[in-house]
């Protein structure tokens, strides 16, 4: 029988509600019942109104059709800028650099104004790669919710009278400056200069901090820095509770090691074996080979489980048998391993280093020779710092980048800041810190700024501005360094600093200077990394450890997370990042609490009858779920539960980063703020909380999921093997596909690639690596700021109508890939609470059919196809029937419902929850990209406008296209480097190198059997697990699919 | 019938004319050294007497070719070297920067000092072809209204033919007539005539609403009363000369202040002594840094993508095929409908640089039939030009 994927449990369970849904293309019918009972279609609708109405729309024609065309101004420079051609776009290099996150990016800038942010590929660190937060920093740049100058007590003031008040006021004693992690070196200099002068401390606060693995590093290594390490060259990766893919320390770097370590070369078949221990399903948990899911309570426990294992002692937890294999993974690839922990206890990262030292990976693959700097925070310093202030021990407290009164889980930062004489904040709005300050003196945006950054030892970038600021704002920099009487501007200061430390080795230090602002990076080398061993004292750790983690796996515990796209809420008021699905819950603008089958079954969340799997009954309201309340110590939120495969039992999961009430128009009251749960301990805030209470609730929410949007009605589009089965038979995994494209040939004749058209020219082909693929989600930001994607806001989403051209389709799967677990009951006979779930996900884009289904159903022939293979939309001709949306077997046309950017030409007509209908905010479009209307279907064009771009730069460089020269938008953000986009009838493209190689192997289309010919070829995922399902067998239980398998085998 | 004959072969030898104009037009040639003279020197540069720049006659005996190429790809970085010569020169033209030309290549720069060495002697104006072109159509026109006049004479003689016919048959026998139904109350008729009046009115009613937005005509005034026919026409500067991001970008480009000042800093009034206030107007705009609002006179829809950079530098198309004469314009008037037609026109029949442009070798099945003979030259449409993604997107 053939292995099940799905979307939700409703799909799993096949619920009434559900498969009737997905029958129909749109979610729900017209509500042209509502209109015809409400007027227009009423019986005694009389002559008179007839007459009216049509008085009315004659009157209105012949206004619109009488009115003269307005006089339109081409207004010129008056003195051009060098560099600028209108219609021509600069590209700036810059870099990301937001507390401890950092990425090195080019930003594209058109007559000025920056419209999107892509990554800058000389960047040894990022190489190129992105994430959903540096895509979306560009829509911050223009956010309504920005200060639009400085005040003091939330009145507007000059900045003169400002730098007055408050040179006189620092002058009054002591000063605290209280930041996000400072990857500026130049930048700390500044403070440094600025704390010494006015007798003060700089103390470093991260809402998320990795206090724990610093401390661990100082006791170890006397070095309070996070190594650098090498997911690239491990063969084994094991992460207790990192999801290094998704928000953990560097994501963008550890996915561009990650997916080098993965890539399947037919010559050379190898890719590395990831484990990941966890209590709740993360991204990096997702791509993993085996995962293992334990009770935060067990968290430490397997830590130092894993250390006596690796001694030769023994674990008494009962994932034991899993552990020891983890362990014999690990010894077998001594010095080529990798163990790395996101707890933020420093006891456990002590034990982490021990037994990375024990396999002899420092030097390989853990560096800390050359250190990374991308946290900084230290959670027991910040706990002084609040003391201190609410002791009066500060005249003057200074905020910067951070936002304590919103995101310190205990202490009440807001009366300890009233309290002081002088309070100034430099966040970039008025937020819930700021609010408790008297005076605010907003930073610059950083694509308005001058800086620089040093992520690594060794590695420097630096921040350009790409635009004068917008607003009457001051970079915090040139604040300090003018409050502090200093004669020099920051651009000078930097220079200077750069001279003095970074280039020092340059001879002409004009041109290296140069030369760094042209490439945003800057390398003064790497030492050379060498084995180390830590100093701390284990028995100690595993002590601490002890009595910390009690294993009691029963109790209720509470691990808190940061998303994936809105990470620690700082961006809250970002709409891009609010409406991305997130990679696993497929839930956009709220948070909620995830909790496993099983306890949501405990908590009688769900409808449990005796017939539930045969009658089909929905277990429960897929449009409003039941709220519980989490109590932890006094702290209380009140969330939406939704269960969630893969997660732990008497589990809960919340992210933070929600409940913001000072964000904005847009992330205001989105979510309830879940950092009050999190527990202090060993000097530090952990993200989880045990020993929680739960009380259910009878109240009910809607939370805006996607992922049973768009659904398939359960074809196959999902291919899969293991890296065992694929060495062994490489055409195995493609083995029906044989069938079908002789079954098409026969019917068809020959024309798999072409279909009938004819192409004489180019012919764009995209090819999907699923094996590279880790679902991030970043493609569908990217493709947003590159064509002019609407947001839509959450009552739409609800209603299905997000209007992404690429998404992400995340399937679950339990069981091999013979005898799957098709139904609900098996699956949960088999694993009541889905911990096994296997993640495959798929990015799901317009497929450009050569015999396209869209194409056959236009009334009016607005979607045609064009000579070069795509599948073209025009706007202008499309008068909405949505038959191609009906017809299309991918799901992937959207239509726009409502004028989601120009909402605001008529006064009181908002729809516009995302605050996107604005002047300020629409300086953010691509001029290149028609802004659709209200009533027309879009979808994904290749990006039609980069290929046209391309080709026009050959014509005119008098050359051929070359392979490369046209990117789309998702494939250069890419931090996998999973799309491969280009022109198939090119012999030397890589996208037909793929094709060629590829074909009878890894290579599949999706519903080929229906030839439609789509142009996006997938390469099926491969698993490096030696068994898809039963890797709890081992565990001593005994599964009815199991058994099938053991049959089968 | 001999007259016809005539007007045809006048019209078949016209367009004969016009396609050998074109063909020997399309062909490729050796850099000339007087064109690109032309286009990029002239506005600043005559060759027997100061204008902006130095005068050109005998440069080659002041300086060596090697020098002067520097010096034209980029002059600032020769000055910058510390160059005596070029420092000198630099401080002797009141520090005016030379434009640099970093595109041309080694062959087109001596092709131009070629030129200037021996400029050739004055040639004849070449009578043009659209001048025929317009003599056609307008005894086109003649020959249908004559048609329709000899229709007319006949239609009317043949009535009355045939009423003296009816006439005389009533005569004789009156009763095998009915009286005749007055016309208008013909329910026939008048049915015909709601129809034809419906076709008439909504014939009148799409074509307007086509209509609807267009400007062909449009020349409203601007703030300077600029003339083209002066500076294009009568001191022949190079359109690309203000027109910079022509060859680069979407959009030509307004000249902005400064490209108006390289010239006006020095020129402050025409040869009769006129355009003092005009010139003033630039110098004001340029001393106040206030820029100048012109009035928009080409505006494509938004969702139309159009890439002067397309046309002009890929496709090789002169300015005057969709801007008009421009060069004889006082005051610019949109020359073409820019309607959808007229641009699908174009496409489906002007030639592209098919051969000349390297990007179009990868049409490697089109080049085997033009060597084949099948086909002769492609044009845009031949190669998906008529789609719609060509420029809406």
């Amino acid at each position: 029988m053939e292995k099940k994927y799905w979307k939700g449990l409703e799909e799993l369970q096949a619920n009434k509600e559900f498969t009737k849904a997905q029958k129909n293309e749109f979610q729900e019918d017209l509500p042209l019942e509502d209109v015809f009972n409400e007027g227009i279609g009423e019986k005694n609708t009389g002559r008179r109104d007839f007459l009216k109405m049509m008085g009315f729309s004659v009157a209105a024609a012949t206004i619109a059709a009488s009115c003269e065309i307005p006089v339109r101004k081409a207004i010129p420079y008056v003195i051009k800028p060098e560099e600028i051609v209108p219609g021509v776009a600069n590209w700036y290099a810059s870099s990301y650099s937001d507390g401890g996150e950092y990425c090195s990016i080019m930003v594209k800038s058109r007559e000025g104004r920056p419209i999107k942010v892509e990554g800058n590929p000389n960047s040894p660190l990022t190489k190129g790669g992105t994430s959903a937060r540096v895509q979306a920093s560009v829509l911050s740049l223009y956010d309504t919710g920005r200060a639009k100058g400085p005040s003091i007590n939330g009145n507007e003031a000059k900045w003169d009278a400002i730098d007055t008040a408050i040179t006189s006021a620092l002058v009054a004693g002591p000063v605290a400056v209280l930041t996000s992690t400072v990857l500026s070196p130049s930048t700390q200099g500044v403070i440094n200069d600025f704390v010494t002068k006015f007798a003060g401390t700089h103390v470093t606060y991260d809402a998320h901090s990795a206090s724990g693995m610093l401390a661990a590093n100082e006791a170890d290594f006397g070095t309070r820095a996070i190594p650098n390490y090498r997911f690239d060259k491990a063969e084994v990766i094991v992460s207790f509770g990192a999801d290094f893919l998704g928000t953990w320390i560097a994501p963008v770097q550890y996915t561009k090691q990650y997916v080098a370590g993965r890539k399947l070369n037919n010559a050379d078949m190898k890719m590395s074996k990831h484990f990941q221990i966890e209590s709740m399903l993360s991204l990096a948990g997702a791509n993993a080979d085996n995962r293992i899911v334990i009770h935060p309570s067990e968290e430490g426990l397997a830590v130092s489980g894993l250390y006596n294992l690796l001694k030769g002692g023994s674990c008494s937890l009962s994932c034991k048998t899993q552990l020891k294999q983890v362990a014999d993974a690990l010894i077998a690839a001594k010095g080529k391993s990798l163990v790395v922990s996101g707890s933020n206890d420093k006891n456990i990262q002590q034990v982490v280093n021990q037994i990375n030292a024990m396999l002899e990976n420092y030097g390989t693959t853990v560096d800390m020779s050359n250190v990374s700097y991308q946290r900084q925070g230290d959670d027991a310093s910040v706990a002084t710092l609040l003391n201190d202030i609410k002791a009066g021990k500060y005249k003057t407290v200074i905020i910067a980048g951070c936002n304590p009164v919103y995101d310190y889980p205990k202490g009440d930062w807001t009366a300890a800041l009233k309290g002081v004489a002088c309070t100034i904040s430099f966040n970039d709005r008025i937020d819930e810190t700021t609010a408790a300050c008297k005076y605010h003196t907003p930073d610059n945006h950083f694509l308005e700024s001058w800086s620089d950054a040093a992520p690594m030892k060794g590695e420097y970038s630096l921040i350009q501005p790409v635009i004068a600021p917008l607003f009457k704002t001051r970079q915090m920099q040139d604040s300090l360094l003018k409050w502090s009487g200093a004669s020099v501007d920051f651009l000078a200061y930097l220079q200077n600093y750069w001279t003095a430390n970074v280039i020092t080795n340059e001879g002409d230090k004009q041109a290296a200077w140069d030369n760094a602002v042209k490439n945003g990076v800057f390398s003064t080398g790497a030492a050379e990394a060498t084995a180390m061993s830590p100093k701390g004292d284990v028995n100690a750790a595993l002590s601490a450890i002890a009595a910390t983690y009690t294993g009691k796996s029963d109790s209720v515990a509470v691990v808190l997370y940061e998303k994936v796209g809105l990470g620690n809420g700082k961006y809250a008021n970002n709409p891009w990042l609010q409406e991305m699905p997130d990679p696993i819950t497929k839930a956009t603008w709220d948070n909620y609490a995830c909790i496993s089958y099983n306890y949501a079954m405990k908590l009688n969340l769900l409808e449990n009858n005796a017939s539930m799997f045969s009658d089909h009954k929905p277990l429960w309201d897929a449009k409003e779920v039941r709220m519980i309340e989490v109590s932890v110590n006094g702290a209380k939120v009140k969330l939406p539960a939704i269960v969630q495969p893969g997660m732990a039992d008497n589990t809960i999961a919340i992210a933070v980063g929600y409940g913001r009430t000072a964000a904005g128009k847009v992330g205001n009251g989105v979510g309830q703020n879940a950092y009050p749960l999190m527990t202090w301990a060993n000097n530090a805030w952990l993200p989880v909380a045990f020993n929680a209470s739960v009380n259910t609730t009878n109240d009910k929410y809607t939370v805006a999921q996607t992922q049973t949007h768009h659904s398939y009605e359960g074809r196959r589009i999902v291919k899969e093997t293991t890296l065992a089965d694929h060495k062994q038979n490489p055409h195995a995994v493609n083995a029906d596909r044989k069938e079908i494209v002789e079954a098409t040939t026969t019917l068809y004749g020959d024309n798999r690639r072409f279909g009938d058209h004819e192409y004489k020219g180019h012919k764009w082909h995209m090819a999907i690596d699923l094996n590279s693929c880790i679902g991030c989600g970043n493609c569908t930001v990217a493709c947003q700021s590159e064509n002019n994607v609407s947001v839509v806001g959450k009552e739409h989403v609800v209603r299905a109508h997000e209007m992404h051209w690429i998404r992400i389709d995340r399937y679950y799967s339990i069981g091999n890939k013979e005898g799957g677990f098709n139904t609900m009951e098996k699956n949960i006979n088999a694993d009541p609470n889905f911990e096994n779930v296997q993640v495959t996900f798929q990015p799901m884009l317009c497929q450009h059919c050569a015999n396209a289904p869209c194409e056959n159903v236009c009334p009016v022939n607005a979607t045609n196809h064009s000579s070069e293979g795509l599948n073209q939309m025009a706007y202008n001709r499309c008068i909405g029937t949505r038959y191609c949306a009906n017809n299309c077997p991918y799901k992937v046309r959207r239509f726009n419902w409502l004028d989601w950017n120009g909402a605001d030409s008529f006064e009181g007509n908002l729809h516009d929850d995302a605050d996107m209908a604005n002047s300020l905010t629409r300086m953010v479009l691509n001029p290149d990209v028609t802004v659709r209307a209200r009533g027309v279907i879009e979808k994904c064009s290749f990006c039609v406008q980069r290929i046209q771009e391309g080709k026009l730069e050959a014509k005119k460089n008098d050359m051929r296209l070359m392979d490369g020269m046209v990117k789309t938008a998702c494939q250069s953000s890419c931090p996998a480097d999973a799309i491969v986009f280009g022109d198939i009838n090119d012999a030397q493209s890589a996208v037909r190198s793929i094709y060629d190689e590829e074909d009878t192997k890894r290579l599949y289309f999706v519903i080929e059997e229906l030839n439609i010919q789509p142009s996006v070829g997938y390469l099926a995922k491969v698993r490096n697990t030696d068994k898809i399902a039963s890797w709890k067998e081992s565990n001593g239980k005994k599964h009815e699919g199991h058994e099938a398998h053991a049959e089968k085998a | 019938m001999n007259k016809l004959y005539n007007l045809l072969s006048k019209h078949v030898l016209g367009l004969i004319a016009l396609l050998v104009l074109a063909s020997a037009s399309a062909a490729y040639a050796a850099p000339d050294g007087e064109a690109i003279f032309k286009n990029n020197c002239s506005s600043c540069h005559k060759l027997d007497e100061k204008l902006v720049g130095p005068a050109l006659k005998d440069v080659e005996k002041r300086r060596d070719r090697a020098w002067l190429a520097k010096w034209i790809r980029n002059s600032s970085a020769v000055i910058a070297s510390g160059d005596e010569y070029a420092v000198k020169l630099f401080n002797e033209y009141n520090k005016t920067q030379m434009t640099a030309f970093p595109n041309l290549k080694d062959d087109e720069i001596n092709a131009i000092l070629d030129y200037v060495k021996t400029p050739p002697k004055d040639k004849a104006p070449v009578a043009g072809a659209p001048a025929a072109g317009a003599e056609d159509n307008g005894t086109m026109i003649y020959f249908v209204a004559l048609l329709f006049l000899v229709f007319l004479v006949v239609y009317l003689l043949l009535g009355r033919v045939n009423n003296n016919l009816n006439e005389m048959v009533q005569e004789k026998s009156p009763e095998a007539f009915d009286k005749p139904l007055p016309l208008l109350k013909n329910r026939r008729f008048i049915g015909f005539l709601i129809i034809i009046a419906t076709i008439f009115v909504g014939y009148r009613a799409a074509d307007s609403a086509i209509d609807m937005g267009r400007s062909q005509g449009y020349s409203p005034d601007q703030p300077i009363k600029y003339s083209h026919k002066l500076h294009a026409g009568e001191m022949k500067i190079d359109c690309k000369y203000c027109h910079v991001g022509v060859e680069k970008g979407k959009q030509a480009g307004i000249p902005t202040v400064n490209i108006c000042m390289n010239c006006h800093k020095a020129v402050g009034e025409t040869v009769n002594g006129t355009g003092k206030e005009e010139i003033a107007k630039i110098k004001s705009a340029y001393e106040n840094n206030t820029p100048i609002k012109w009035v928009r006179i080409h505006n494509l829809p938004d969702h139309v993508y159009f890439s002067h950079a397309q046309h002009v530098k890929a496709g090789q198309i002169a300015c005057q095929t969709c801007h008009g004469q421009i060069q004889e314009m006082e005051v610019v008037a949109q020359n073409q409908p820019l309607s959808m037609s007229w641009c699908i026109n174009c496409h489906r029949e002007t030639k592209v640089q098919f051969n000349n442009n390297k990007y179009y070798g990868m049409y490697e099945e089109l080049h085997q039939k033009i060597k084949d003979g099948k086909v002769t030259s492609v044009t845009e449409a031949m190669m998906g030009g008529l789609e719609c993604q060509k420029c809406h997107y």
